[in-house]
């Protein structure tokens, strides 16, 4: 690759010389009156002119090369569109020169747009631009043209409107930069590392596009350097710096600059996509059920009677429409395979323990505990494997993959994979991830009860540790277990929220189980005073309880139920959160815990550490798929 | 400077409008007999640079352009244009700007706002405001250097006259193309500064470089209002007369 090109002058900037051939009022084109030089560009200079009409052009003289960049224009003569520079016609004056006659555009370039905007472009202008540009790029593509000049010298913009320049042009960029020394240091920057090997896909465009948004959005170049082989080195091995922008639209950032054209953003559309989506968040469909509702009844037309009271009916319509769909919602969540299980999973679990709470004593329990484990680590042995190999790969499974590749290739319509999006995981997945997640929870909360014991941090006898550890473990299977199953179905968020809830209640009943098998006698107590009198006086449950382990048992089930309830549990443990570990949910979540234990007779330091704990075992065990890796899918 | 605060601001700011135009159509009065001479325009097409309307005289108009003006037409219609003619949904004569020494004094003929509060009297300009003519022409006015009363509009929409120019200069004695900033015309690529003088034979250049005039070595006395081509260095323009 050339290198000898002059990196003091910029793209539009004259520099030293203004040496252009043709001086304003000539006419060297029949029918047509040079005013001005506009600029001078790697493929000759470019003359601003007048038809006898009084028609404004663009005059381009192609100097070197005239007949390699004449065979690419004359392939890009014909083309419409509305985010291209239109070329009307290519002309040879009488003294033999080139003219190519294009539209003239009186805007700004997009680099005198970023140039105004040192700290970034805001978003909506950014997400318009890009839009177009894509619109352009893809137009091309679609047509088998790369540009492989995309710049922001090259962008125009005219009333709102993107134009991109110098198509045709540019496709002969590699030839013509050996003889132009005025190559500006400008392309440089826009080049995508494959470039080095002579690869000129739409890959390219795609980077460079890619490079346009980064530089949209912050002001700068993602690799800047003082010399171009700097600038080159870093295309081909620096990692760009993303902590600058919004987190959201980091993976689209991150894709569409990809060193490697195969995992690079597949088309211009598509990045374009992917932002606008990663902006606005992912919309939620609305179920189809209720949207055949929803039509059904205003597809009820009025009698001539009614129609008089037309508004009337449509605002109560809407009302009874809100409510039925609540109910609707609820129904069908209930009626979703798997959501059941949570609700029967619950009230077993709150019955299986109800020995425990009798004081069976603790040779049963431990037998109980065991047995659990035990169950947990034969069903997860299987999905231990595969949790192993999507940890320490970072990778997804192979299930999803090929199921996505399909949809891939078939629509190439992607967007921005998070948290909340839909997504197909088999049967088999869930159960999996799931049971090789809570059985390495179970390990991650011997290990932190162990760490604590070890270190005497407040857990002070090998018994608190013991009793520590498993409540843990048990509240980060609450959060994983039921997250696994909702994983990839959109669901409402207060549902959810109300049966990771009850899961903390039934935490909450079995913590007292285990305290009082253990022995451990923490300090809880219940702030309802009169809920406990009436629990221990009616005896309505199948084991009779004192007032005082009443009171420890509505102190138990209250903050577990509470911690599970206020946060997003899910959430944090889904497979596609943004981060493996995100020390803010730790830190809200030991907020909580500490708020909590406040207003209630919790032992403040016990409600912390098990908020802490639970928090980051859960984070920890749950499968995590790094964002370039999720699946695409189809919008 | 911005939106009215309360009635009593708006009474104020009616009271200072009625009591500074009364004063300057006296003034103008008085003037107008001495320098309301020809207004001529030229246009400033700079290499490299862009172009610039660039217009002599103590008042100009602004308005709408003809509709059948075309270099093809033989007979021109008998209508004449405003100084500064755009392609915008205005009157043909939509408002007029008049310098008074070191001021400029808009009177509307048409809805016009000045930094957004409209006006219905003549009204002396700030230095540096934003004209809004009827619905959504907006324009940039300045006076960029203190040194000189020449005043530069550029366009703050997206509007134009017929072909394309950058902005206009309301020239007063000088014009400066160069660059720095407080240059009437920048001319970022320039090294040095060329200074335009209005003679009473017509407009001079001035440079510390050696200029040439239609490919000859310039004497300091030779007018370049006939639209010849001026060069230096490292620039070339040329003003065009318009008629």
């Amino acid at each position: 690759m050339n290198t000898t090109i002059d990196l003091r002058q910029g793209p539009r900037k004259g520099g030293g010389s203004m040496n252009f051939r043709y001086e304003p009022e000539s006419k060297p084109l029949d029918g047509y009156t040079i005013k001005r030089a506009i600029q001078r560009g790697g493929f000759g200079e470019v003359y601003y002119a007048l038809s006898d009409g009084g028609k404004e052009v663009a005059l381009k003289l192609l100097q070197a090369n005239a007949d390699v960049e004449l065979r690419g224009i004359a392939q890009c003569l014909n083309l419409k569109h509305s985010n291209l520079l239109t070329i009307f016609d290519v002309k040879e004056s009488a003294a033999g020169e080139q003219f190519v006659i294009m539209e003239y555009v009186a805007g700004r370039t997009l680099g005198e747009v970023i140039a105004e905007k040192p700290d970034g472009i805001d978003l909506e202008s950014v997400e318009d631009m890009l839009n177009q540009i894509a619109a352009g790029a893809d137009y091309l593509h679609e047509r088998g043209i790369v540009h492989r000049d995309l710049k922001p010298a090259n962008i125009y913009l005219e009333n709102g409107l993107i134009k991109i320049g110098d198509v045709g042009l540019a496709k002969f960029i590699s030839e013509s930069r050996r003889s132009a020394q005025t190559q500006s240091v400008g392309t440089v920057y826009y080049m995508a590392p494959e470039i080095a090997h002579g690869r000129y896909g739409k890959e390219v465009d795609v980077y460079a596009i890619g490079v346009m948004l980064y530089e949209m959005l912050t002001g700068n170049v993602p690799f800047d350097g003082e010399s171009t082989g700097e600038i080159l080195m870093k295309q081909l091995s620096a990692e760009p710096d993303l902590s600058t922008l919004p987190p959201a639209i980091r993976p689209v950032v991150e894709r569409a600059l990809a060193k490697d054209p195969e995992k690079r953003t597949l088309s211009a559309a598509q990045l374009s996509q992917e932002f606008s989506a990663a902006l606005h968040g992912t919309a939620r469909p609305v179920p189809p059920s209720i949207a055949v509702n929803v039509t059904a009844n205003y597809e009820d037309e009025p009698t001539p009677g009614e129609r008089l009271n037309k508004s009337e009916d449509h605002r109560r319509a809407e009302v009874y429409n809100a409510k039925q769909r609540y109910w609707q919602e609820l129904a069908e969540w209930i009626q979703r395979p798997g959501n059941w299980m949570i609700v029967a999973g619950s009230v077993v679990l709150l019955v299986f323990l109800s020995p425990i709470i009798a004081g069976v004593g603790i040779p049963l329990f431990t037998l109980a505990t065991s047995l659990l484990i035990l169950l947990t680590f034969a069903a997860g042995s299987f999905g231990l494997v595969r949790w192993a190999v999507n940890v320490f790969s970072g990778n997804e499974p192979g299930v999803r993959k090929d199921h996505t590749q399909g949809v891939r290739l078939n629509t190439g319509y992607v967007r921005y994979e998070s948290a909340h999006s839909e997504r197909q995981l088999g049967r088999l997945d869930r159960v999996a991830e799931s049971t090789g997640s809570m059985a390495v929870a179970t390990v991650c909360s011997a290990a932190i009860a162990f760490a604590l014991f070890a270190t005497k941090t407040t857990v002070d006898t090998p018994t608190q540790a013991t009793f520590f550890g498993i409540v843990t473990a048990l509240g980060a299977w609450a959060a994983i277990l039921p997250a696994k199953i909702w994983e990839g179905r959109g669901g409402d968020g207060s549902i959810r929220r109300m049966m990771t809830g009850l899961l903390g209640a039934a935490v909450g009943v079995a913590a007292f189980g285990v305290d009082d098998a253990l022995m451990v006698d923490l300090p809880v107590r219940s702030v309802m005073d009169p809920v406990a009198t009436q629990i221990s006086s009616h005896n309505f449950l199948p084991v009779s309880l004192s007032f005082g382990d009443a009171s420890r048992l509505i102190g138990y089930v209250v903050f577990f139920s509470v911690i599970m309830l206020v946060r997003r549990w899910w959430f944090h443990v889904d497979a596609y959160r943004p981060h493996r570990i995100r020390v803010t949910s730790v830190f809200w979540t030991a907020a909580a815990a500490w708020l909590l234990s406040l207003t209630t007779h919790f032992p403040v330091e016990w409600a912390v550490l098990w908020a802490i704990a639970m928090s980051t075992t859960a984070q920890l065990a749950a499968v995590w798929v790094r964002p370039d890796q999720r699946t695409a899918h189809k919008v | 400077m911005k939106q009215t605060v309360g009635p009593l601001r708006t009474f104020l700011d009616e009271r200072r409008d009625i009591m500074i135009s009364s004063f300057f159509s006296l003034a103008s009065k008085a003037v107008s007999s001495e320098s309301q001479a020809t207004t001529d325009r030229y246009v400033a097409w700079i290499d490299g640079v862009g172009a610039w309307l660039i217009l002599t005289g103590s008042s100009v108009s602004l308005g709408r352009v003809n509709g059948n003006v075309s270099p093809l037409i033989k007979t021109p219609v008998s209508e004449p244009e405003a100084d500064i003619a755009l392609v915008a949904n205005l009157s043909r004569s939509h408002a007029s700007i008049q310098r008074i020494d070191e001021n400029y004094v808009l009177s509307p003929k048409s809805s016009v706002q000045i930094q957004n509060r409209p006006i219905s009297y003549d009204t002396v300009l700030p230095d540096s405001c934003e004209i809004t003519l009827g619905d959504s022409v907006r324009l940039s006015f300045s006076i960029p250097t203190p040194l000189s009363a020449t005043a530069k509009m550029t366009f703050a929409s997206e509007h134009r006259s017929r072909t394309s120019v950058d902005g206009v200069i309301l020239m007063a004695e000088t014009c400066l193309l160069g660059p720095s900033t407080s240059d009437h015309i920048l001319c970022r690529s320039w090294t040095e500064s060329v200074v335009l003088v209005q003679t009473p034979s017509g407009i001079v250049a001035k440079s510390k470089q050696e200029l040439q005039i239609g490919g000859c070595k310039a004497v300091a006395s030779d007018v370049v209002s006939g639209g010849q081509v001026v060069s230096g260095d490292d620039f070339r323009f040329r003003l065009e007369p318009l008629v």
